[in-house]
This record gives C-alpha cells, sequence and structure tokens, in this order.
C-alpha cells in the first residue's frame, strides 16, 4: 500500500515538542507549519516555521529562538500571516514555573521573534487563539477562567474575563472559539466536560459532561457543518456531537491509548485526522455526519482510513495544512514532525464524490 | 447270512434248539392256510347261488312296467277333458278380483287425508310421508276428476302442514341430532329442494355450534385444561361429526343427485367445517394461550391435553376426509409446544438475571467468594436448564398422539428446543453479560470477572454438555450444521469473555490511572520536598493491584510467567541493581533508553488481553504506567520532585514484576517514565541508587519506636540475652568466636532450612497475604523517619565528616605540634573514659537506651511536653547557631567502622523522632506546614557540633546525632541513667565524649563486634536483614576516606 506518494516528508528538532499550528489564512496557498520545541533549557527553545514546498516536497524551515520559555501552545493569525501566538512556560525565580502568552511579529529573513505584546494572569494560560474572523480578539483559557483580549491599537488589553471553574474544582484544560456564529460562541474543555459559552449572553450555552471517561483532551468544531463538534480523550475515542440534541451521533475508535488531538479537514469534512500517545496518527472517515453526504462518499462505511505508525513517541498534536487541504503534518513528542499526504485514491473518491 | 451268523455266533446246542423252533413255527403256519382256503370256499358258493336268484326276479318285474304304463296314458286324457269344461268360469273369477282391489284403491285415496292427519296427530311424519308418497302419483295423474282433485288438495294441505311441522322440528333447538336427521329426510322425499336444505341444515348447526363455542369460551376458567379439552372434544367434534355423516348420508350418499349438485353440496359443507373448525381452533389456542401464560401451568397438564386434542382431531379428519385440520392441529399442538419453550426461555432468563443481580450484590458485600459464586451460578445455570429441558421432554413421550408425526417432532426437538430454548438462551447469557462493558452499566469489578470466567466456564465445557444433552434427550442427529452452530457458540461465549475482560481491565486501569493523574495533577511538582518515602497513592495503587490479583487469582489461571516463583527473590534483587545501573548513569541512560525503545515493540496499552491472570494484571499495569508517564509529561518537576518520581519508580519496579508476564515490559516503561521525569526536570540529578533502594525498605526504627510492642519485647529480652552471653565470656576470644560462629550456622539453618519448610506449609495464606520476602509493609508507620530522611543524614553526615578531615590535615600541615597536642589529649580521654567503663556494658547501655527511649518518647510522652522539648531544642539551637565551624575541630575516634554504623543508626532512630512524631509523616508531605517544623529542625541539627566543639573538643557528629536523644534523656529524667553513670564529674553535655571515647578501648573487638552486630541483627531481625548492611555499606567507603591518619591510632591500640 506505501506507495511513493504515501511517504512521509521527515522533520526533526532537537528537543522535545508538543505545539504545532499551521498557516490558515484564506488566501495562503502555500503549507506552513509553526513548531514549537519543548524543553526546560529555556533559553533553547525555539519556534520553527517548516513551509512545504508543494512540487517537489522540499523542506523549507527557519529557526526562531524562544528564550523566554518552553512552547505548550502556538497558534497563528488566521488573518495575519505575520502574527502568531505561543504558550510557554517559564521558571520563576522561586523555582516555580508559570504559563504565560506572547503575541510575536514573525517576519520572514529576520532570525527574531518581533515582541507584541505579553499577556500575563495570575492564572497559568494554557492555550491561545487568535479569533477565526476578528483580526484584534484573542482568547486565552487559564487554568480557572477564559479571557477575551483586544489586540487593538497595538497593546493587548483584557476585554472580557469569565471565570469557569470554582477553586478545587476541575481546571480547564483547552478552549477554542467557534469558527461560525461570527466567532461568538466558545467552547472549554473541564476535564470529562465540554461547556459551550455565548460571548453575547454572556452565558453558559451548552454543556456536555461524560464525554469521555476521565478526560476530554481536545475538540475541533466542523467549519463547514454548524452545531457538530468533535472531540477525544482518554478512552481514545474519537466522537462527534450534534450539539443541539447534545447527542453523540458517531463514536470512532482505534486509538489504543489517549487520543489527544483531533481535527476536520478544513474543506472535506468526511475526513478527520487524530493523534494520540499511542505513537499514531489516524486518518478517519465520517461520511455520514459531515455537511455533505454524497454518493460517492458513502462508498466507505465510517471508520478508520489510514493509520500511520512510524513515530516513536507519543503524538500529541496533529494539524492539517491550511494551503493545500490534503496535507497533514503530526508532531510527536520527540520532536520529530511528520508532514503527510491523504492517500490519492481517496483524494480522488473525495473529489470525483463533489462532482 | 441268518445262517451264517447263527453258525457263527451261537454254539451247536443253541443252534439245534433254534431249528426246533423254526419247524414248529413252519407247522403252525401250514395249518392255518388250510383253515383259510375252506373257508373262502363256502362263501364263493354261497354267492353263485344268489346270483341265480335274481335271475329269476327281473323277469317278473319286466310285465308290471308295461301294465303301469298303459295306465298313465288313460290318466292323461281324462285330465284334458276337466281342463276344458272349467276354463270359463275361471275368466270370471279374475276380472271380479280386478274390480275389488280397484275398489280397495279408492277408498285408501278416499280416506287418505283423514289418515294423514290422524297420522299426523300421532306423529308417525315417517308413515305419513311414505302414504302420501304412494298415492301422489295416482292422485297426479287423475287430477282431471273432481273428486281426485279435492283429494288432492286436501292432501297437499296436509303435506304442506306436515311440511312446516317437520321444519319446524328441524328448527327446534332441542331436536337431538338423530331427530333432525329424520326430519331432513322426510323432507327430502317431500320433494324440498336440497339446496335449500343443506343451507338451513348448515345455518341450523351453526347456531347449535356457536351456542357450543360460547359454552366454550364462558367455560368456568377453573377447569382445567384438560377437562376443557374432553368438553370440547365431546361437545363440539361429536356433534361436528354426527352432522358430516349426517349430511353425506342424506345429501350425498344415497341420492344420485346432479354432479354440480355434488358438488355445491359438498364445497357447502367444507365452508361449514372450514369455519367451524378454525372457530374450534381459535377457541382451544386461545384457551391454551391463556393457560400458559398462567404462570403455575402444570405442564403435564398441557402435555395431556394436547395430546386428546390431538388424538381425537386426528380420528376426526378420517371422517373428514381431509388432513388439513389435522395438520392444522399439529400447527396448533406446535404453537403451543414453541410458546412453552419461549416461556420457559423467558423465566430462564429472568432467573439468570435474578442471578447475576444475585452475584452483584454479594461480590460487593464479600470479596473472597467469587469462585463459590462463580460455581453457583454456573451450576443454578445448568440446572435450569437441565430443569426446562426435562418439562419439555414430556412433550415427546412415545405415548402421545402428536409424537408419532415425524414432522412435529423434528420441528419440536429441533426449533424449539435446540435452537429456541437453549442456544438462544446461551446466546442470551452472551448478550446479557456483554451488556455489561456498555457505558451505561457499571457492574462490580468481581462481578465482570465472575461474568467472564462463567463465560468461559461454558464455552469451555457447558455448552457442549448442555447441547449434548438436548442432542440425547431430544434424539437429535447431529449433522455438520449442528456442530457449526455450537462451534459458533463457543465462539460466541469466548468471545463474551474477551469483552468482559477487556472491560474489566480498561475499568481497573482506569480506577489507577485515575489515581495516577490526580497524584500527578494535584501535586505542585517544582515545590516537592526531597523524598522521605514512596508516596501513598503508589501504595495505593499496589494495594489495588493486590486486591485485584487475588481476585483474579481465585478465578483465572496464573498465565505464562517466565520466572519461577521460587526465585522470585534472588531474580528481585538482581533486577533491582540492574535497574539501578541504568539509573545511575545519569547522562548516558537516555542513549539505553532510546536503545530500547529501538529494540523494542511498541506496547500497545489499550490491547485486548488473553485471559489469564498474569495478562489481565499486564494489561492493568501498562495503562497505570502508560497514564504515569503521560501525566509526568504534562508537569515540571524539581530536583527532589523528579527524585521523588525516581523513588517512586523504583518502587514500582520492585513489586509489580511480580504481577507481570514480562517484567522488562515495566522496566521498559519505568524507564521510560523517569526519562520523561528528567526532561521535564529543571535540574536533572537522581539521587544515589543505593539511597533509592533503602528508601524502599523498613528500617529498625519500628522496633525502637515500639510499634509492634511484641517485637520490641522480643528485641530488648535478646539484646540483653546477647551482653549477658557476651559477658559471660568476658569478651575471650575463642569464646566469642565461637559463639558469633554458632549463631551463625544457626541463623542459615533457620533461613535456608527450616523456615522455608514452614513458610511453605500454609500456601493458601502466602498466596493472599503478601509473599515473605518482601516483608515491607504498604503502610509506613506514623511517627517513623522514613529512610529518605536517614539517607538524607548520611550525605550530611557524610559531608561533615570529610570537612572535618580536611581541617585535621590542614592543621597537620600547618601546625604540627597543635595537631599533636590535640590528637594525643583526645586520645588520652578516650583512653580515660574506656579504662573506667567496659566497652560491653557502654554497648548494651547504648542498645538499650536505642531500643527504649524512641518508643518512650512516642507513646508515653504528652504531646505537650513534646511540644515544649521541641522548642527548648529550638532556642539552644538559635543560641548556637552564629558560631563557624572551627579549625581545632578533630576527629580522634569516630570513624571505627562498628562505631559510626551504631551512631548512624542511634543519630537514625533518634534524631527526629520528636519532630516528626507530631504529626504522621504522611501528612508531612502534603502539608508544607509540618513540612517547615521539619526544616527548622533541620536547620538546628547542623549547629550542634559547635556547642560541642566549645566545650569539649568531641566528634561534631557524633554530638549532632545524639543531641536529640541527649535533650529527651535529659528532660526525661534518668531515661539514660548509663549516661549518668559514665560522666561522673563531667557536664551533662559531654555524654557526647563519653560514646566516644570508648572507642579507642572498643578497637580490639572491633572486627568481632562489628560482625557480632551484624549477625545478631540478622538474627533478630530476619525479616529485615537489610537494616544494618546498607547502612554499614554506605559508610563502609567514608571511614577508609577519613581515617588515615587515624589508622595509626588504633593499630597503636591493637598493639597495645
Amino acid at each position: 500500500m506505501v506507495s511513493e506518494e504515501e511517504t512521509s516528508i521527515i522533520y526533526g528538532l532537537e528537543f522535545q515538542a508538543r505545539s504545532l499550528a499551521t498557516l490558515s489564512s484564506p488566501e495562503t496557498e502555500v503549507t506552513k507549519f509553526l513548531v514549537g520545541t519543548q524543553t526546560l533549557k529555556i533559553a533553547s527553545n525555539q519556534v520553527h516555521v517548516v513551509e512545504v514546498n508543494e512540487e517537489n516536497g522540499d523542506l523549507k524551515t527557519q529557526a526562531y529562538p524562544h528564550p523566554c520559555g518552553e512552547l505548550w501552545h502556538l497558534h497563528w493569525s488566521p488573518q495575519n500571516e505575520s502574527l502568531i501566538s505561543t504558550c510557554y512556560n517559564s521558571l520563576t525565580e522561586e523555582g516555580g514555573t508559570h504559563q504565560k502568552c506572547g503575541l510575536w511579529h514573525l517576519t520572514d529573513g529576520v532570525n527574531q521573534l518581533k515582541p507584541l505584546a505579553t499577556l500575563d494572569t495570575e492564572d497559568e494560560i494554557r492555550t491561545g487563539y487568535f479569533h477565526p474572523s476578528d483580526a484584534e480578539k484573542f482568547v486565552t483559557s487559564t487554568d480557572s477562567r477564559f479571557v477575551v483580549w483586544d489586540l487593538g491599537k497595538g497593546s493587548a488589553t483584557e476585554t472580557y474575563s469569565k471565570p469557569v471553574s470554582a477553586k478545587g474544582s476541575h481546571k480547564l484544560t483547552n478552549g477554542k472559539w467557534n469558527p461560525q456564529e461570527s466567532g461568538a460562541a466558545f467552547a472549554t474543555l473541564q476535564e470529562s466536560g465540554i461547556k459551550g459559552w455565548d460571548l453575547r449572553s454572556n452565558s453558559e450555552a451548552w454543556s456536555l459532561e461524560q464525554c469521555h471517561t476521565q478526560c476530554v483532551r481536545d475538540i475541533d468544531y466542523n467549519r463547514n457543518k454548524q452545531h457538530t463538534l468533535s472531540s477525544c480523550g482518554d478512552d481514545g475515542l474519537i466522537k462527534i456531537w450534534d450539539l443541539r440534541s447534545l447527542g453523540n451521533v458517531l463514536t470512532l475508535s482505534g486509538h489504543t491509548h489517549w487520543a489527544w488531538c483531533v481535527r476536520y479537514n478544513p474543506l472535506h469534512d468526511e475526513l478527520l485526522l487524530s493523534s494520540g500517545s499511542d505513537a499514531s496518527g489516524r486518518l478517519w472517515w465520517a461520511a455520514t455526519v459531515a455537511s455533505e453526504p454524497s454518493e460517492a462518499t458513502m462508498k466507505h462505511s465510517d471508520g478508520p482510513l489510514r493509520q500511520y505508525t512510524a513515530m516513536e513517541d507519543s503524538v500529541y498534536i496533529a494539524e492539517w495544512s491550511g494551503g493545500d487541504t490534503w496535507t497533514f503534518a503530526m508532531l510527536s513528542y520527540d520532536g520529530r514532525l511528520s508532514i503527510n499526504k491523504v492517500p490519492k485514491s481517496i483524494k480522488y473518491e473525495i473529489l470525483c464524490g463533489r462532482n | 447270512m441268518f445262517l451264517q451268523k447263527l453258525l457263527k455266533e451261537h454254539t451247536l446246542k443253541e443252534i439245534m434248539d433254534q431249528e426246533d423252533i423254526i419247524v414248529k413255527e413252519t407247522q403252525g403256519l401250514h395249518s392255518d392256510m388250510q383253515t383259510l382256503v375252506y373257508e373262502n370256499y363256502n362263501k364263493f358258493i354261497s354267492a353263485t347261488d344268489t346270483i341265480r336268484k335274481m335271475k329269476v326276479d327281473f323277469k317278473k318285474m319286466e310285465a308290471e312296467m308295461d301294465s303301469l304304463g298303459k295306465n298313465m296314458d288313460s290318466i292323461t286324457t281324462c285330465s284334458d277333458k276337466i281342463s276344458t269344461t272349467l276354463q270359463k268360469t275361471r275368466g270370471q273369477i279374475s276380472k271380479l278380483s280386478g274390480v275389488h282391489a280397484l275398489l280397495k284403491r279408492l277408498q285408501f285415496l278416499f280416506k287418505l287425508p283423514a289418515k294423514l292427519n290422524s297420522l299426523m296427530d300421532e306423529e308417525k311424519y315417517a308413515q305419513a310421508v311414505e302414504d302420501y308418497l304412494r298415492t301422489q302419483q295416482v292422485l297426479h295423474h287423475y287430477s282431471h276428476l273432481e273428486s281426485f282433485l279435492g283429494i288432492q288438495e286436501e292432501c297437499n294441505a296436509i303435506v304442506a302442514d306436515l311440511k312446516d311441522r317437520l321444519h319446524n322440528q328441524y328448527k327446534n333447538p332441542k331436536a337431538s341430532a338423530k331427530e333432525m336427521t329424520d326430519s331432513i329426510e322426510l323432507l327430502l322425499k317431500l320433494g324440498e329442494s336440497p339446496e335449500e336444505l343443506h343451507s338451513e341444515f348448515l345455518k341450523h348447526a351453526a347456531i347449535r355450534f356457536e351456542k357450543h363455542g360460547y359454552q366454550l369460551t364462558a367455560g368456568d376458567s377453573t377447569e382445567d385444561l384438560v377437562e376443557f379439552i374432553d368438553l370440547a372434544n365431546n361437545g363440539f367434534l361429536c356433534d361436528l361429526c354426527q352432522i358430516v355423516a349426517a349430511y353425506h348420508e342424506m345429501f350425498l350418499s344415497h341420492r344420485s343427485l346432479h354432479m354440480s349438485e355434488t358438488a355445491t353440496a359438498m364445497a357447502l359443507l367444507d365452508d361449514f367445517v372450514e369455519l367451524r373448525m378454525s372457530e374450534w381452533f381459535t377457541c382451544i389456542s386461545n384457551k391454551i394461550r391463556s393457560e400458559q401464560e398462567d404462570p403455575q401451568s402444570d405442564t403435564m397438564i398441557l402435555v395431556r391435553a394436547l395430546d386428546r386434542f390431538y388424538s381425537k382431531l386426528s380420528s376426526v379428519s378420517s371422517l373428514l376426509k381431509t388432513d388439513a385440520y389435522a395438520r392444522r392441529g399439529l400447527n396448533l399442538v406446535l404453537e403451543a409446544c414453541r410458546r412453552q419453550c419461549s416461556s420457559q426461555r423467558e423465566s430462564l432468563e429472568s432467573s439468570f438475571s435474578d442471578w447475576v443481580r444475585g452475584v452483584r450484590q454479594s461480590v460487593g458485600e464479600e470479596q473472597n467468594q467469587t469462585t463459590e459464586l462463580l460455581a453457583g451460578l454456573i451450576v443454578n445455570i445448568v440446572e435450569k436448564v437441565k430443569a426446562a429441558l426435562n418439562q419439555l421432554s414430556l412433550f415427546i413421550q412415545p405415548d402421545r398422539s402428536f409424537t408419532a408425526e415425524n414432522e412435529f417432532l423434528q420441528n419440536f426437538s429441533l426449533n424449539c428446543v435446540r435452537t429456541g430454548l437453549v442456544v438462544e438462551f446461551l446466546k442470551h447469557i452472551v448478550r446479557a453479560s456483554v451488556v455489561f462493558t456498555k457505558p451505561i452499566a457499571s457492574p462490580s469489578l468481581p462481578t465482570l470477572l465472575v461474568l467472564a470466567k462463567m463465560c468461559m466456564e461454558f464455552s469451555s465445557s457447558h455448552i457442549h454438555y448442555l447441547i449434548g444433552l438436548v442432542d440425547e434427550w431430544f434424539n437429535i442427529k447431529l449433522t455438520k450444521e449442528r456442530e457449526d452452530e455450537e462451534e459458533e457458540l463457543t465462539r460466541l461465549m469466548e468471545g463474551g469473555a474477551q469483552d468482559l475482560v477487556n472491560h474489566y481491565v480498561r475499568m481497573q486501569g482506569n480506577i489507577i490511572s485515575q489515581m495516577v493523574r490526580k497524584s500527578i495533577e494535584t501535586r505542585d511538582w517544582c515545590q516537592s520536598l526531597e523524598p522521605r518515602t514512596v508516596r501513598p497513592v503508589i501504595k495505593r495503587i499496589l494495594e489495588e493491584l493486590a486486591t485485584s490479583d487475588t481476585c483474579l487469582g481465585s478465578l483465572f489461571e496464573e498465565g505464562e510467567r517466565p520466572s519461577q516463583p521460587g526465585s522470585a527473590s534472588r531474580h528481585h534483587r538482581s533486577m533491582v541493581s540492574g535497574g539501578s545501573a541504568v539509573w545511575s548513569s545519569g547522562s548516558t541512560q537516555s542513549y539505553t533508553h532510546n536503545l530500547n525503545k529501538l529494540f523494542s515493540d511498541k506496547i500497545e496499552i489499550y490491547s485486548p488481553v488473553s485471559l489469564t491472570k498474569t495478562s489481565v494484571l499486564t494489561g492493568v499495569i501498562k495503562i497505570a504506567l502508560k497514564t504515569l508517564l503521560e501525566c509526568i509529561r504534562l508537569k515540571t518537576f524539581s530536583k527532589y520532585g523528579l527524585q521523588q518520581i525516581q523513588v517512586d519508580a523504583h518502587y514500582l519496579q520492585q513489586y509489580l514484576w511480580k504481577y507481570v508476564a514480562d517484567e522488562n515490559l515495566v522496566q521498559l516503561l519505568l524507564e521510560e517514565v523517569l526519562s520523561s521525569a528528567v526532561h521535564r526536570c529543571t535540574d536533572p540529578e537522581l539521587m544515589e541508587p543505593s539511597v533509592v533502594e533503602i528508601i524502599c525498605e523498613r528500617g529498625i526504627q519500628e522496633i525502637a519506636t515500639w510499634e509492634e510492642p511484641a517485637e520490641s519485647v522480643l528485641a530488648l529480652f535478646l539484646v540483653n540475652c546477647a551482653f549477658w552471653v557476651l559477658s559471660f565470656f568476658h569478651w575471650r576470644f575463642y569464646g566469642v568466636l565461637f559463639s558469633v560462629l554458632f549463631l551463625m550456622v544457626l541463623h542459615e539453618a533457620w533461613v535456608d532450612h527450616i523456615w522455608p519448610e514452614i513458610r511453605v506449609a500454609p500456601p493458601p495464606v502466602s498466596a493472599v497475604s503478601r509473599p515473605d520476602d518482601l516483608p515491607l509493609d504498604a503502610n509506613v508507620r506514623e511517627g517513623m523517619l522514613t529512610l529518605p530522611e536517614i539517607s538524607h543524614y548520611a550525605t550530611g553526615f557524610r559531608a561533615a565528616v570529610s570537612g572535618q578531615y580536611a581541617r585535621l590535615r590542614l592543621l597537620r600541615q600547618t601546625q604540627p605540634p597543635l595537631y599533636c597536642v590535640i590528637v594525643s589529649t583526645g586520645c588520652l580521654i578516650a583512653v580515660r573514659v574506656g579504662s573506667l567503663i567496659s566497652s560491653s556494658a557502654l554497648l548494651y547501655l547504648l542498645v538499650m537506651a536505642l531500643l527504649t527511649v524512641p518508643g518512650f518518647v512516642k507513646h508515653a510522652l504528652p504531646p505537650k511536653l513534646k511540644q515544649r522539648i521541641l522548642e527548648t531544642v529550638r532556642t539552644v539551637a538559635a543560641v548556637v547557631v552564629p558560631a563557624d565551624v572551627n579549625v581545632d575541630e578533630y576527629l580522634p575516634d569516630a570513624t571505627t567502622e562498628e562505631n559510626v554504623a551504631l551512631l548512624n543508626r542511634a543519630g537514625n532512630n533518634c534524631d527526629l523522632s520528636p519532630p516528626s512524631s507530631d504529626d504522621s509523616s504522611i501528612a508531612d508531605l502534603l502539608i508544607p506546614g509540618v513540612e517547615d517544623s521539619l526544616d527548622a529542625t533541620d536547620n538546628f541539627l547542623p549547629t550542634i557540633p559547635q556547642e560541642s566543639e566549645s566545650r569539649e573538643s568531641s566528634d561534631s557528629e557524633d554530638a549532632l546525632r545524639f543531641r536529640p536523644t541527649h535533650f529527651n534523656g535529659s528532660t526525661t529524667k534518668g531515661a539514660m541513667p548509663a549516661h549518668d553513670d559514665s560522666t561522673d564529674d563531667e557536664g551533662s553535655l559531654l555524654k557526647e565524649l563519653d560514646f566516644s571515647s570508648v572507642n579507642p578501648a572498643t578497637t580490639p573487638s572491633k572486627a568481632g563486634l562489628s560482625g557480632l552486630t551484624d549477625i545478631v541483627a540478622s538474627a533478630l531481625y530476619r525479616t529485615v536483614p537489610k537494616a544494618f548492611t546498607p547502612a554499614n555499606s554506605v559508610f563502609k567507603k567514608l571511614d577508609n576516606d577519613d581515617s588515615d591518619s587515624d589508622f595509626e591510632i588504633i593499630e597503636n591500640d591493637d598493639a597495645s
């Protein structure tokens, strides 16, 4: 089965890594990934930009030092190609650690990240996301709340903050914008539950309890179909939810340990990408719950399509390319970025089905 | 021949006699012949005479015959004459008689109406009809005559009346079938249209049957089924038979009807019968169904009822000339059987779920009864299935009417019993069991195991047994297909068991990984303190695993395990050292790790396990360790945090190997855990492997703190014994040597030969409890020093000693005279003290103090007092803190091996018992406040050397060690009387000096003593043999390091 086209391109980092972001601005044609290292040798941390040449599969990479902390999370502004955010862990003077979020300006050719702002709260900032449509909005999730920042006027100001987790209860682990509804909706993860927030009415919109045994690790909204959300968690399952009925419409099983990351293909939402600490990445077929179930897409039954097990360590994150929708990257903890393509047969099936 | 024989065989005499006899016989025969000839001759003569006479008679006869002929001719002529004369009169007479007959008939005709009326009055309808029919023709013929017409009309009127009456009679519901038949016959004779009559007849019969039906349905429900069927048979079927018979007789058989008419009549009858029978069947089947729904219904009665039903029906069906009804009846019976089967199956299923519920409850109550529960469950199921089969086998008893039908037998046995009942029920068992693996159900873990084991047992034997039973009882022939079915069922069961076990692994794994996750996530690893012990959660995990192990052990096979249980202990040790080798080599470790990774297969975490204990536990452990790994990667660790993980990992490694099939797996995972922790550590510095090792062992302190009074008393007693034995020998070389040898032999005999024998004796106990070679109790006792602390002080001690040593060397180089003075003064003081008090007494007092004081402090002292002591200690410490380490410190004698070991031990036991006793060590780890107090004690300790040095030159480290004890002792009046004895003229604070100064005196017996200590200790505390050795080994090196100068003194002493 392994044709030449299916071999993956590997890019190795010298440190461990668990943060990956993709350039997904609407007009972009190139496949660019952002990878951050995670090492407690704080000064050696780097952010790498990896650009994949579609023609010959060559990689063009550039490393930017990121000496202020080890990277836990990265996000690339969907509006501004040169704006990235990093959530990093730095050591405090007392020997403890503290997680902050930084906004940086990324310029080609200059081997330096230009700091724009540092977002810091008393809490640990776990993740930070740019607003999917509004270039001036940014959201961070900390242990106990999520904060919306206004990036206008060159500086970041806290505009809105919602305490989610009371002291002693489960901590917030992640939070994501809903790419639809003009970004007024937000979802947060807490232990085994997912909650949706309506930022306009400032209230909890919906809540899913006990989605996965133990812990929900990641969610991803389907940006082609409203009210659809995928989640993955410690039971190794990928679940797809209908947020109107708050019901589980599809469960995909296959990971042999925790599933850490799930991503809808940005265009063809019958394709799902997931990765987990069983050191594998998986492509899934979920046509029945996709936005346009066509005849050709019914060829497969919902379930696993491909499994990528070349990695040696846990794969904490995987991303689709923003430029070429058939390319995706998986980052394993030992610092290997593996860039793969959707198998041609599947690609053609989808394309024929669409036409 | 005869003659020859005679001549040969007989004597002459005999031959002579023989001859005489023969002569006589010949003569007799001759005379007989003569008489016969004479007689016959006479007869011949008389016959000749008779013939002659007959000839004469015949001649006379001929003449008479001729005369007779003549007479006959004359008679004939006479008779002819007579007949011609009578001819006329005869014609007249015959005419007259004809007229008479006619008249008689006419009279009958005229009288007919009256006669008919009278007959009708007498209800002799048959006679009436006959009369009428007889006249009918005549009347009709002569109807043109006035008078005959009148008669005819009259007759017709009467007959119409008769018909009415007949109709009435026949419509009369009370009339019997016979009456009806009669009426019908008459009516037919009267020329009624048969079609009308058919329908009339059938309509009427229908009314009657409706009544029957009504009667049946309204039948008293108290009557049992057999009675009901009898009633139905007798009432309904008999009537039906009669009607059908009558119908045949009347309408079909003896009347040459037109073909089409017969056909219609037949059709009508068929329709009718069809309708009635269907009604009847519905009625019966309803009744049977309602009867079956009744839970108390008796199968025997049902079977009998069905039997009667079917036998009657089959006898009737011959009458009805069709076997359609018999088939329908059979179907009905089959239906009833099927229902019976399914009701049996339902009852089986409901009792199964009851049992499972019972199992769940009792599993919740008692842990160790899983085996009995399992056995009970299986026996219940098998017995219940057998009982059900037994019930159903009533249906196929050979004397039942329907069992004669091959079709029924096949259908019933195969479809109903085998497939419908047994196979379905077995499938249900799997389904019902597998339901427990669904997320909605949350059964207790042992339940899962019991069910899994049940499925296993079924798949291995019980399915085969039950299916075999069915086949045998119900005479089912085995075909390939059925064997396949059985195989499939077995597979299904195995699959069920597999699912259940997998689910168990996931559940158990989740429980443990939840613990692991919480324990890692809630702790601040950056601020973590130096590890003193294994974290309680790790012990909790091991307890959980042990529970699981017990539970699994009672149900499942052991499974493959490479290492033999007997060699476990040795194996375990070697593994530990191997492991530490990997761990200690901090920098190369990641290489090893990566290499291991390269060469080992990828570990699948949520993979299916096989159905053995080891495999299941391996699955659980994999989940737990992988969780640990992932959680660690999300945290950042300080140096001590890392060391804590190291300790935990080591501890886990020590205990997990015995649960898993492949201990390399555990080792690999733990190495990965540790390397992840190293990566996540801000200051990656691992602990000394030997220290890690002792952290996981229990110290002698448990005895000293009187946690187990019996043990402590024993220890006290043995120490006393040892002391008195030693003093009895007066420390003479051979006495001591041989007593030591004696003890060694005893010890070895005990450990290697006697103990294993004893230990093996009660295997079930040892299987459940922890193995004896791993004495460590999972709970660390409250108020005890943990070995990490010991290791901490040991390192401190070592550092201090090397510091002092360096200072001494410096002193020797720079100021030799001063050095000489100091060393010799110290030695002199030591010699002085040594001469005052015997070494053995000193040792004895020391040990006694060790054994009693901590226990006293811990248990007897009120907490308030302890608090005050603590405060005093602190203030004193605060006072002496500023003093710096002095150059004129010297270390003359604290360096002999056993002394250091002893002191160290003493220090370990006594140092911190006051502070650590005010809260549990577990709490210590979690509550920062207490940690602070510990830190405070840590802080004051190093200051103590200043104090002692300011007063007297002494071993600062000894002072450090004994300081708290001393304080305790002095405050608690006379707790250490030995000190008072030994320090006649010196201040109480000089006690430290006393201890150390003894050493020169004891050096001669040094080797013996230290060996003895070990032996005694190992003999006494067999369970903790390592308690001494690690301490010694730690310090051995240290001794060699800093005793360059001291050796001279020792040698001097030896020489003297």
